[in-house]
């Protein structure tokens, strides 16, 4: 209960927010038709008004959904979490070439892989695989990095 | 003619078939793997299609689309695990029949059913899309503004067990859409003086993040991998003329009930399925067999969720209105390569058109052959540790992000989505309707002001004029028929 009461009062609080920062836009009368508030409002009023009643139906009626969400299992998501959050900081400046494998190397030590041959193997595999493919054969852009980096990963895609 | 003669020469260039091939592979696999949603894994497959022309990204994606309805089957016959929801009504009657020691024969009715189904669904798609189209040309914003509150309400009422998460899920689509740059008068929108939101939210990021990202953060936190499967050899035996002869009819009225599922907006092959073996089981002289392993069980399911296919694509190429996720990710694959689908589609780009339906053709057929080695390839797939499955995923995933337009912007995107969809999916908020908003919520709001400038600010024209107001009707029935349901089911 308490996880899917405290999510829609999230959802709640953003509305009104979002529905208060509408008064702040610039305000243009073109015709008959409203300006670039009228249309946010009118979903942001509905969204509001919805919440409200799942709110009540949580709280009054005892209709939520039983969330099995374990401190173990919050703790799983929160590593994995910090790990994408890490490689999305550090993919700018450092490139894909050199971020990937780490990204790889986590997860999957994450994921239950922990013999360390086993580990380097598959990820930097599974790296080359992905830099291989998509910089090389369908020359998709992949960040590059900053500075040597950036140069460096020009030998690879 | 001369267009489908064009749409064949098309297909059959060594890339273009090797695409259809590819994706009618990969469609299996992907459907077949519980844990990727046919949604999802056009979205995956999407990343390998940013440097390709038009016509090939949507062959691949389209025959994707085919082969992932089929691929679910595999795993609901052999394992009991629906790979996608449309298949789950196979497993009633189709992992009996494999208890039974007559797996063989139930792979080999799922597949020539589901070919059959979806050989019909492209000859549908052919006959109505082209006259559909064509009468949506007079459609004017207000009939448009119609159409995009079906789409999004359909899906609520329809697609969900919540009516109100799901409705709630679209307002929040519809707001993410307003951010950026207001596309009338310029102005900024929620944007906060932020450089990267002034462009607005792109809505592949959030598909990416939403279907996707949260799935595996979802498996991570549970702690399970997709176990190893049980791999015992299983002789596929295709289904003979005589089976063929005897469920005709059923076949045929799955096919029907399929298509005319899948064009209503917010339905898809899941009900499609739901229908169809509701139906046989009603019209079938020993409904008692249904769910200890009957045959009409699985030719209904596997006939109406594979017809649904071509139904499903009608609205979105015609109308430029997706009924369901897969279909919004299939508009978004759209847009990404510069088209916009709608009713000038079909008259502009006939050739992407007539591709569309021949590849679509090729990957039905191709499923005969696929549907053979799918079910050797999952089998071996299904023994990959989750940790390499999981990991090539995440990263199929931040590169499709980032190839967009080359932005880590859409990378944070596609995390903080990849974050809201794990705890919506803790509380069963669903997902699909989000998604849509995102996608319709341009159409909806443009609509609307374009309707309220032509009828100089009056509200009440736009639900008078003949189309529009039959659409808003049927929005309303399709708001109150889940309170009406459950008053006629549960007397409350």
């Amino acid at each position: 209960m308490l996880v899917e009461l405290i999510i829609q009062i999230i959802i709640l609080l953003m509305f009104l927010f979002l529905f208060i920062d509408t008064f702040f836009f610039l305000h243009v009368n073109i015709g008959g038709s409203f300006g670039p508030e009228g249309w946010p409002r009118i979903v942001l009023s509905i969204g509001i008004l919805l919440t409200l009643i799942c709110i009540y139906k949580i709280v009054r009626e005892k209709k939520y959904i039983a969330v099995s969400l374990s401190k173990e299992k919050l703790q799983k998501f929160i590593i994995a979490f910090i790990i994408m959050l890490i490689y999305t900081l550090l993919i700018k400046p450092f490139g894909f070439v050199l971020t990937t494998p780490f990204l790889a190397a986590a997860y999957m030590y994450q994921m239950g892989i922990r013999k360390p041959f086993h580990l380097i193997f598959s990820s930097l595999l599974l790296s080359a695989v992905f830099i291989f493919l998509f910089g090389r054969v369908l020359q998709v852009n992949l960040p590059r990095g900053l500075g040597s980096i950036r140069f460096l990963s020009f030998y690879f895609y | 003619m001369g267009n489908l003669i064009i749409g064949f020469q098309t297909v059959f260039l060594p890339l273009n078939l090797i695409l259809v091939i590819l994706g009618s592979m990969s469609g299996i696999i992907f459907g077949a793997l519980p844990g990727i949603s046919s949604a999802m894994g056009c979205v995956l497959l999407m990343t390998f299609t940013y440097k390709m022309g038009p016509i090939s990204a949507m062959l691949l994606l389209t025959s994707a689309f085919c082969g992932s309805t089929y691929g679910g089957s595999i795993t609901s016959i052999l394992f009991a695990a629906p790979g996608t929801p449309s298949n789950v009504m196979t497993v009633l009657d189709g992992y009996p029949l494999k208890k039974q020691g007559r797996g063989g024969e139930a792979l080999g009715i799922a597949i020539t059913c589901s070919v059959i189904g979806g050989l019909f669904s492209v000859l549908m798609l052919f006959l109505i899309a082209l006259p559909l189209s064509k009468i949506a040309m007079k459609f004017g914003p207000p009939e448009f503004l119609a159409l995009a509150i079906l789409g999004l309400t359909a899906v609520s009422s329809f697609g969900s067990k919540s009516q109100l998460k799901a409705l709630l899920s679209c307002c929040i689509g519809l707001i993410l859409a307003t951010i950026g740059a207001d596309l009338i008068t310029g102005i900024e929108r929620f944007t906060f003086n932020s450089r990267l939101l002034i462009n607005g939210v792109h809505f592949i990021p959030v598909m990416i993040g939403a279907f996707a990202v949260s799935e595996v953060f979802n498996q991570i936190s549970e702690l399970t991998k997709i176990e190893a499967l049980e791999v015992k050899p299983v002789k596929v035996k295709l289904m003979s003329w005589l089976t063929f002869l005897k469920f005709k009819w059923l076949i045929l009225k799955s096919a029907v009930l399929g298509v005319l599922v899948g064009v209503l907006p917010g339905t898809g092959g899941t009900i499609a399925s739901i229908i169809a073996y509701s139906e046989a089981v009603r019209t079938s002289n020993h409904p008692e067999r249904f769910g200890k392993g009957a045959i009409e069980g699985v030719i209904a399911a596997e006939t109406a969720n594979n017809a649904s296919t071509g139904g499903a694509l009608v609205p979105t190429i015609t109308l430029g209105i997706p009924g369901s996720g897969t279909t919004a990710v299939m508009l978004g694959a759209f847009i990404v390569h510069g088209l916009r689908p709608g009713p000038l589609l079909i008259p502009t780009q006939p050739k992407l058109f007539y591709s569309i339906l021949v590849g679509m053709f090729i990957a039905n057929i191709l499923l005969f052959f696929g549907g053979y080695l799918g079910i050797k390839i999952i089998t071996q797939i299904s023994n990959f540790p989750y940790a390499i499955q999981g990991t090539t995923i995440l990263l199929l995933c931040v590169i499709g992000s980032y190839a967009l337009n080359n932005d880590i912007g859409n990378v944070w995107v596609m995390l903080i989505s990849g974050i809201v969809g794990f705890f919506f999916r803790k509380i069963e908020f669903p997902i699909a309707p989000l998604i849509l908003g995102l996608v319709l919520g341009e159409l909806a709001e443009q609509s609307l002001r374009q309707s309220l400038l032509v009828f100089g600010g009056k509200w009440l024209p736009i639900f008078l004029r003949p189309v529009s107001g039959t659409i808003f009707i049927i929005v309303l029935i399709s708001l109150v028929y889940p309170y009406i349901r459950n008053y006629l089911h549960y007397g409350k």
